[in-house]
């Protein structure tokens, strides 16, 4: 009970004994004209205290002490269970598309998926990968390396330890070498972003090379590489595979972003202005309309939602 | 005019307090802390506190949990930063608003929640509210047969209140209630330092 609730029981039980005296009745009057909360919390202590009047009621007949506590606590909660943050809907896994073995010198397979499809898929080293919706992997496996060059999208490994026998993905111009670790590799327009979550990655570029250790984001484009610290970030970019969506303050602009990349039906802002509001929030990787309805009813802005798209703001004539 | 309209205290009184509770629970996790969740729960009695009548309002239940839901939705808007994801458990608050067919009978049995209440008191202040409430006896006359000075007698009864006010906001003590580890955490998304793995 806060403050304001106590110091209304005690107004309303003074009250219950008698008139106030002209010094209380001007400390109540200041008391109630100070706001809206306390004429709630008033309200609200006047409705108990006439609530427990309903005791009189049984003077006659039954002693009080029949009626346990616990009995009357039972049924006065509602039994039906609140079931909280179940929200989140998990995203059912699709099969990946392609898995070939190509009967080259060195056999290459082809992991992929299509547009809001996440899989996992387990390597011949003990590795496993992760591939995030819409992406294309090859994985060449010699005696000497494990090669992986990520050809489309996003993909997470987790690498199974062999100092004998690096890991190397390789995005665009960039290459990113592991031992033992996890980490995940995007391609970005020009470059890539890697995301570590466990022990040390290097990153190439042009010769260039950059150390990444866990709970960094190194960001890598046009022969720089940009490195943050900052593990809640990479865990909330890595939320995909929980198949999930979590924003915590992005962008209008970046979480529908982030929606398109998993499903057909894309969003639109049509109104500039919006973009950049910060959002809060987490969803299910294919609730693009439950976040739309939800920007709509709080931010007050018109949403309208067809088949293949969803427009937020006012729609372009 | 300060203070309620008897009708609607009364109103209050027999058909909203009976769902406070719950209503606490529902909302406690759109609230930042029970300080936040203490506010919201007098801005809705105020909201209430500003009706002239209650006779078009024929689920009270549903008519309280959409009062607290336009209040945080006000809120949210209001906050630079918007909270989102409150967003979907809030469709819950709304459809799930026809009283269990329990709740009717219980929100009817008064007496029985007042007894109860009373017989939870520590010594003392139960039996000034005995008194009091049970046999309707005034302050003085309380203070008379108990052999207690008056200025006791209210401390008793301001004391006995506040319990009984903790008891309505809890709604039962062992269960799911507004205890201080539930109400003290932050609610809303907790994942941003989750690791996924």
């Amino acid at each position: 009970m806060s403050r304001i609730d106590e110091q209304a029981l005690d107004w309303v039980v003074r009250q219950a004994s008698g008139p106030l005296d002209e010094a209380l009745q001007q400390a109540f009057n200041d008391w109630y004209d100070r706001g809206p909360r306390e004429q709630g919390a008033y309200l609200r202590a006047q409705a108990l205290w006439q609530r427990l009047d309903q005791a009189a009621m049984d003077t006659d007949r039954t002693p009080p002490m029949v009626l346990p506590v616990a009995e009357k606590r039972s049924g006065w909660r509602p039994d039906r269970r609140l079931v909280m943050g179940g929200a989140i809907a998990a995203c059912a896994v699709a099969a990946f598309v392609g898995w070939h073995a190509f009967q080259t010198p060195v056999p290459t397979l082809v992991l992929e998926t299509g547009l809001g499809e996440i899989s996992n898929h387990p390597l011949e080293d003990r590795s496993l990968v992760s591939l995030n919706s819409d992406s294309r992997i090859e994985v060449r496996m010699t005696p000497e390396r494990r090669q992986v060059n990520l050809v489309k999208g996003e993909a997470l490994f987790q690498v199974a330890k062999n100092p004998q026998r690096p890991f190397v993905v390789t995005a665009g111009s960039v290459s990113v070498r592991a031992v033992g670790t996890a980490f995940s590799v995007r391609l970005r327009g020009e470059g890539a972003e890697v995301l570590v979550t466990e022990g040390v990655v290097e990153v190439t570029e042009n010769g260039t090379s950059t150390r990444l250790r866990a709970g960094e984001a190194g960001r890598i484009a046009q022969n720089a590489v940009s490195v943050r610290s900052d593990p809640s970030e990479v865990s909330r970019k890595l939320a995909w595979r929980e198949g999930r969506i979590v924003l915590a303050n992005q962008s209008l602009a970046e979480a529908a972003e982030e929606f398109n990349r998993y499903n057909r039906t894309r969003i639109y802002i049509a109104d500039p202005a919006l973009s950049s509001r910060k959002l809060v929030g987490q969803y299910g990787l294919s609730q693009p309309e439950k976040f739309a309805e939800n920007v709509h009813e709080l931010m007050g802005v018109p949403v309208t939602v067809s088949a293949d798209r969803i427009d937020i703001g006012r729609r372009p004539d | 005019m300060r203070g309620a309209d008897p009708e609607i205290v009364s109103w209050v009184s027999s058909e909203i307090l009976p769902y406070e509770a719950e209503l606490r629970t529902k909302v406690r996790r759109f609230c930042r802390s029970a300080e936040d969740l203490d506010d919201l729960i007098q801005d809705v009695y105020f909201r209430l506190l500003k009706l002239t009548s209650t006779d078009h309002i024929h689920d009270p239940r549903g008519y309280l949990f959409q009062t607290a839901r336009n209040l945080i939705i006000d809120q949210v808007r209001r906050d630079q930063i918007v909270k989102i994801g409150a967003m979907p458990n809030m469709d819950e608050l709304i459809a799930d608003t026809q009283p269990g067919p329990e709740l009717m009978t219980v929100a009817r049995s008064e007496l029985r929640w007042a007894l109860g209440v009373i017989a939870s008191l520590p010594g003392r202040c139960q039996d000034v509210f005995r008194l009091r409430k049970v046999q309707g006896l005034s302050q003085a006359e309380t203070a008379t047969r108990l052999g207690l000075s008056e200025n006791i007698v209210e401390k008793e009864t301001m004391k006995g209140m506040r319990i009984i006010s903790a008891l309505v906001a809890q709604g039962p003590a062992a269960g799911p209630g507004l205890s201080a580890s539930a109400a003290g955490q932050p609610s809303g998304p907790e994942t941003a330092d989750h690791v996924p793995y």
